[in-house]
């Protein structure tokens, strides 16, 4: 194009001294052959009526029309363009407001094509021409349009790829953005999942330490229920507990052990809190008061306890039936420390035990009373008849000596008390050295020595040799004395007493045999405790402390011998005892001598 | 002169009891057990009759009561010695229909009081 442009200025200064010159020259020729001969198309138009002046070969070629055809077209017999439009359009060139045009011409033959027109107007004759170079751009143009089909169908496809990859993009984002909330709401669940967790792992923690020292109480407070429960179950007496409602709520094992005659284990089917019991209060008491005298009153006073928050109470209950017994009973009512009213607690002692020692120790005391102030009566009397009177030296003699008589009897009483007290008590002391048994026996029966005329001692030793034992030589004294003087005591119609001695390997034995009362058979086995003494018509004035025997048994067992007795009742006793003699004392013992010895010999 | 009978087993009692009423215008009679004391009472007719309880043979309560309930002695007056203090004997004193009763250990001066206070009446 810009070659086209340099060729149209030296043309167009070609003309321009063809016009101003006109005269011809060489040059001239060289340029109009360049006219005539270029390779492109070129015309000289007249702008004001259109006409074709000149036209080169190429133009020739291209219409279709010889040079001379051209010569008389008008160009717009060439544009398809009217030829007022065409003139117009000339005007602009002329004008050289415009130089560049596209026109449709319309070949020899018809054909239509699309030409780039370069015009500029040129001074000639004092007209004005116009010298145009036309370009067949139609394939260009042609193509021009195939590439802008092209170009817009891609740009088509390119905006709905960019459409489609922008949807998809959005889409994409907008699921990105909706799957970065999920995930960030995910990612923040997950947070607080975990934190919950934590939590959770934390309480889980805490509750397990709970639990476990909830277990670690409980089971300590099993353990204190079992003891307390271990505690009341042992406890030595029977206990019931009645609650606040008068319901009997409690009964411990001891209860059950007293009263275990009364078949009531049925509604007692648990220890602790007995909720169904088949009675009633007031039943299970009347058959708890059976065969206690004034258990109907009881019973009443009992139920009354059960509406009284305060009272104490205490009463000593006589059971005949089934069991012969005295049983102790108390109530409290039952406040804890924290001052809680749970009701009231009915306790139950067997006190029969109590109530036979306490009858012994009566008794004692009346014996002992009774042993006592008859030697005090005569000290008293006799010391005060002394100090009042005025006597003769012999009665004055006669009462100092019965005075110091009684004394020594008041002493040897005291003594058997305090012996007693100090062998229970495991306090005595003897004072053991070898002695001769026949020695002793002859000492105590010295001790017998004109008391009464009405009795008639007799001693046999039935072995050669006198035995020696190791013993305190004043107890077995004692023991002997007791002996004998229970024999003249029991024999009230007086009668013989035969003292035997024997042994046999390594022993001796003295046997007291007398004519008298006899022991009944049910006093047998009790004759040797303390303060017992036989209740019978026939010795109930017979003086005596109950110990004699009893001291006897302790001092013979301290030796490591036996005591017993042998009796028929109203026909006489056999008091015997066996010690251990001596090695070697024995020698002259006869095969003869024995112990053997049966009911009818003793009880003869 | 007034009979007065001692029954005691206790041969330090009757001395005692006889040397106290020694210096009374008495006659005493001794007796050391039950039912020698009852022979006695019906052979000497005393006019009072010291009884102590604890006898072989014979209580004092029994003796007594068989004084009492005989037609011809339950005029003679019976003092019976009791051991001190205790409820039972001086019921049982009563209940034998003992005109009087005294305990033991008992002092001489009072037991001879209340013998002339008895004497005085009879």
């Amino acid at each position: 194009m810009r070659k086209a442009i340099v060729l149209l200025i030296l043309i167009m200064t070609f003309l321009s001294g063809l016009a101003s010159a006109y005269a011809i020259t060489d040059k001239d020729i060289d340029f109009y052959k360049l006219f005539e001969n270029h390779g492109s198309i070129m015309l000289l138009i007249d702008p004001q009526t259109g006409e074709i002046r000149h036209a080169n070969k190429a133009a020739s070629d291209y219409y279709g029309y010889s040079v001379e055809q051209l010569k008389s077209m008008k160009i717009s017999d060439i544009n398809i363009l009217s030829e007022n439009e065409v003139i117009n359009e000339m005007q602009a060139a002329v004008a050289e407001q415009r130089e560049h045009f596209i026109f449709r011409h319309r070949l020899a033959s018809g054909e239509i094509r699309t030409v780039e027109v370069y015009s500029c107007p040129h001074a000639a004759d004092d007209k004005k021409i116009l010298f145009s170079t036309v370009y067949d751009i139609t394939e260009k143009v042609r193509l021009a349009e195939k590439n802008k089909i092209l170009f817009i169908s891609l740009l088509v496809i390119l905006m709905g790829v960019i459409v489609i990859i922008g949807f998809f993009t959005l889409l994409l984002f907008r699921n990105k953005k909706r799957l970065v909330e999920s995930n960030d709401l995910l990612k923040e669940t997950n947070r607080l999942l975990h934190e919950k967790q934590y939590s959770l792992e934390e309480q889980n923690t805490v509750i397990k330490g709970l639990n476990s020292q909830l277990e670690d109480d409980n089971e300590r407070i099993q353990q204190q229920k079992e003891i307390l429960q271990a505690i009341i179950d042992s406890f030595g007496a029977g206990i019931i507990m009645v609650d606040t409602e008068g319901n009997i709520s409690f009964i411990n094992e001891a209860w059950r052990d007293l009263f275990s005659y009364l078949d009531i284990s049925d509604g007692l089917n648990r220890k602790f809190y007995i909720s169904n019991m088949g009675y009633d209060t007031k039943t299970f008491f009347q058959k708890m008061m059976t065969g206690i005298e004034n258990g109907n009153e009881t019973v009443d006073k009992l139920i009354e306890l059960t509406k009284d928050k305060e009272s104490r109470f205490c009463a000593d209950l006589e059971q005949t039936k089934p069991v012969r017994r005295f049983l102790n009973l108390y109530s409290n009512p039952c406040i804890s420390y924290k001052n809680h009213n749970f009701g009231r607690v009915f306790v139950f002692r067997d006190v029969s035990h109590q109530k036979e020692v306490e009858k012994l120790k009566m008794d004692l005391i009346n014996t002992v009373s009774h042993e006592l102030k008859t030697p005090m009566s005569s000290v008293l009397g006799f010391s005060e008849l002394l100090l009042t009177r005025k006597l003769s030296e012999e009665r004055s003699m006669e009462y100092i000596r019965t005075i110091n008589t009684e004394a020594r009897r008041l002493t040897n009483l005291i003594n058997d008390f305090l012996d007693m007290q100090r062998m229970e008590s495991g306090r005595q002391i003897f004072n053991k050295k070898l002695n001769s048994v026949d020695d002793i026996i002859k000492d105590a029966i010295r001790l017998f020595d004109g008391e009464d005329n009405k009795y008639r001692i007799i001693y046999k030793k039935e072995m050669d040799s006198s035995p020696l034992i190791f013993c305190d030589r004043d107890k077995i004294l004692q023991v002997m004395a007791n002996i004998l003087s229970n024999a003249v005591k029991y024999s009230p119609e007086g009668g013989e007493i035969h003292i035997d001695l024997t042994g046999d390997r390594g022993r001796i034995m003295v046997t007291v045999k007398d004519q008298g009362l006899g022991i009944p058979e049910n006093a047998m086995d009790k004759l040797f405790n303390r303060f017992y003494r036989i209740d019978s018509d026939d010795r109930r004035n017979i003086g005596g402390t109950g110990l004699g025997l009893a001291i006897s048994k302790e001092i013979i067992r301290a030796h490591g011998g036996q005591i017993g007795v042998d009796s028929v009742y109203g026909k006489g006793s056999s008091f015997y005892f066996i010690l251990p003699c001596s090695e070697g004392s024995m020698a002259g013992e006869t095969e003869d001598d024995s112990y053997s010895r049966g009911k009818d010999e003793s009880g003869s | 002169m007034s009979k007065i009978l001692i029954a005691d087993d206790e041969k330090a009692l009757r001395l005692l009891i006889a040397g106290t009423l020694e210096i009374g215008d008495y006659d005493i009679l001794e007796a050391d057990n039950g039912i020698q004391a009852l022979e006695t009472v019906e052979r000497e007719r005393p006019d009072l009759v010291i009884l102590d309880v604890m006898m072989p043979g014979m209580t004092g309560y029994e003796v007594c009561r068989y004084i009492k309930s005989d037609p011809d002695l339950q005029d003679i007056k019976v003092l019976i010695l009791t051991a001190k203090g205790q409820q039972s004997e001086k019921e049982a004193a009563w209940e034998a229909l003992a005109d009087h009763y005294l305990a033991k250990p008992f002092s001489p001066v009072e037991l001879l009081s209340r013998v002339e206070e008895i004497m005085k009446k009879t």
